[in-house]
């Protein structure tokens, strides 16, 4: 019989109170693994010592953006096949079409509700394999 | 191989003849040619000119049809482009000069005349006309203007091009005052009256030159009107999309810098719901829900802004397709139905079976009738009518039908203005509008060649319409593509 694992979430952004209060919500309301890193360099780092099975990416960051990490996480076969959800308070058509050519799994809009998080997580493949 | 050089004699002296034609075979080298015909008269010399093509004209002055300078004048009218040597009389040099004076190459005083001498004179005389017909062709064809003026301002020569800028002829422009002020190693803009009403906008660049024995002012002109509308134009493309590019950066902005905070605040807000940071006493419970709705408020508020920032700014994309008008006003009512708030509601579709589809974006097109709605349902005491009907043949018209308390006439105008609210119904039971839908809508259908308006009666409810073209068929596909602008009431 396998182990019960909690799902790991890699929280990388640097707007500190949302990654305050989206901790608790992941970590304490629905009992998920979560780490976060403020910037996408932390980020990577932390992929792969944490090894994450979704990571959850702004696209505004300083030092390295959500795109250049997402980029990086793409290249890397270690961690190519984690899904990465891309967040943006700004939706247009060209973000749209670069998140799909990173191959980036969804793109979720700020302000997003608790109900679309979770459903965006139930939407990810189990295996974490695939976008 | 050697060079044919044809040349034409006009000699009346029999004893010259013989002479002139004894130097040209000594003068025959190993690069040129002499080859000579002879005539007795002008009008023979003038007759074998125009049928045959000679090299250079040997002219005595002093023959049995022409004496003098004359003699020059005419032949040159006939030989313009060949090079005229004169044969004047012994140490003759006072006619010489004046022959070259009137556009001789060179004289030969018949009696000094030796095989080099003669080698030589017909050799500059055809080197110089080479060069001289090889500078008119170059300015003869160049694109720019040459005009040049003396220092009392009157032109002293004008190339075709000139011509051609001014609309004038040579004659009308030579020897007069060329009428724009030229001063030497100056830049000026001159500017003409063009044939459309506009204005022509030519370069001139001034070079003083010697003329003779006059410093004079050479201006090179050159139309840049077409260059100076390319540039207009491409200025303004360029501002345009500096203008663009702005207004995205600033919505971008605006957008992180209102929603950043708001997602906090939303995220903050459900876990305080869910007690994810522990017990909180119940009457917690209303206030929570009050600081949700309004952040939801806020939230909505935010989207209309940038909505209708976007479509304003006209960076919003349309993606036309055909549009069940039908399907679609089913789905919006169902969906409203499931969400209706508290009040009790009848809200009722009055759809044709065989309404035609629209040209419209699908998602604008719910959008619109999602805002409509909204309105309806805020104002409405208990019946909303959703109608759809096909007008003028080539448009179908929506209309969304409330029983509330209507707009009273002065207030009609304005209401497609952003942040207007007719008499907001007071008691604030959570959902409030934004005062952008009717906006939004109004550019949303814009955008979509369609026009929106609304009648009302104060006291009798309201009836918003709008009308978008019908998919398929001409009129219809030009109504698609035509640049015309909907209207809006």
């Amino acid at each position: 019989m396998h182990a019960w694992r909690k799902i790991r979430v890699l929280l990388i952004d640097d707007e500190r109170d949302l990654v305050h209060a989206l901790v608790i919500r992941l970590a304490v309301g629905w009992g998920l693994d979560v780490e976060t890193a403020a910037d996408g360099r932390v980020g990577l780092d932390k992929c792969r010592s944490f090894k994450p099975d979704v990571i959850l990416l702004d696209v505004a960051m300083p030092v390295m953006d959500g795109w250049e990490c997402c980029r990086r996480l793409r290249a890397d076969p270690e961690t190519r096949d984690i899904p990465v959800i891309l967040m943006t308070a700004w939706l247009s058509d060209d973000l749209v079409r670069r998140a799909e050519a990173l191959g980036a799994a969804r793109v979720l809009v700020k302000p997003f509700d608790e109900d679309e998080l979770m459903g965006l997580l139930r939407s990810l493949p189990k295996n974490g394999k695939g976008r | 191989m050697r060079e044919r050089i044809q040349i034409l004699l006009i000699e009346d002296e029999p004893d010259y003849v013989v002479l002139m034609s004894a130097h040209l075979n000594e003068a025959c080298g190993s690069s040129l040619h002499f080859v000579l015909e002879c005539a007795e008269s002008l009008q023979e010399g003038m007759d074998l000119l125009a049928q045959k093509d000679f090299d250079v004209l040997l002219l005595d002055l002093m023959l049995p049809d022409s004496q003098g300078i004359e003699t020059l004048v005419k032949a040159r009218a006939q030989a313009r482009e060949i090079p005229i040597v004169v044969l004047t009389n012994l140490d003759d040099e006072e006619t010489g000069l004046d022959a070259i004076a009137h556009g001789a190459q060179d004289f030969l005083g018949k009696g000094k005349l030796d095989a080099r001498l003669f080698k030589r004179a017909v050799g500059y005389a055809l080197e110089r006309s080479r060069h001289l017909s090889q500078i008119e062709s170059i300015l003869g064809n160049s694109p720019y203007g040459m005009v040049v003026v003396d220092t009392d301002g009157i032109v002293r020569y004008l190339n075709p091009a000139a011509e051609a800028l001014f609309g004038k002829g040579t004659k009308e422009m030579l020897g007069k005052p060329f009428g724009f002020p030229v001063q030497p190693k100056k830049t000026a803009e001159l500017r003409l009256p063009g044939e459309d009403g506009g204005e022509r906008i030519l370069e001139m660049r001034v070079t003083e030159i010697q003329w003779r024995k006059d410093k004079v002012c050479l201006a090179s002109i050159q139309d840049l009107t077409e260059l100076r509308r390319f540039e207009q134009i491409r200025a303004e493309i360029k501002e345009r999309r500096r203008i663009d590019q702005l207004k995205e950066a600033f919505l971008s902005t605006v957008s992180h810098e209102l929603r950043s905070p708001l997602t906090v605040i939303k995220a903050i807000v459900a876990n305080l719901r869910d007690r994810l940071a522990g017990p909180l006493p119940e009457p917690y419970d209303e206030m929570i829900r009050l600081a949700d709705a309004n952040v939801c408020r806020l939230g909505r508020v935010i989207n209309n802004l940038l909505d209708l920032s976007r479509l304003e700014s006209g960076r919003a994309r349309i993606s036309p397709a055909p549009v069940d008008l039908g399907k679609v006003i089913e789905e919006t009512a169902q969906e409203f139905r499931m969400t209706a708030p508290g009040k009790k509601m009848n809200l009722e579709t009055d759809v044709p079976p065989d309404l035609p589809p629209v040209c419209a974006d699908p998602d604008m097109v719910a959008q619109i009738l999602c805002n409509l709605m909204d309105n309806a349902l805020r104002y409405a005491r208990g019946r909303v009518v959703l109608r759809a009907r096909t007008v003028d043949t080539d448009q179908v018209q929506v209309s969304v039908i409330d029983d509330g308390p209507g707009i009273s006439e002065d207030k009609i105008g304005e209401l497609f203005n952003r942040f207007v609210q007719v008499d907001r119904p007071t008691g604030g039971s959570g959902y409030k509008g934004t005062g952008l839908g009717l906006a939004i809508c109004k550019e949303s259908v814009r955008m979509n060649k369609g026009r929106i308006w609304v009648e009302s009666v104060a006291g009798q409810g309201a009836q918003f319409h709008f009308a978008l073209p019908r998919y398929g068929g001409f009129e219809a596909t030009h109504a698609c593509l035509a640049e015309d602008k909907g209207t809006a009431h």
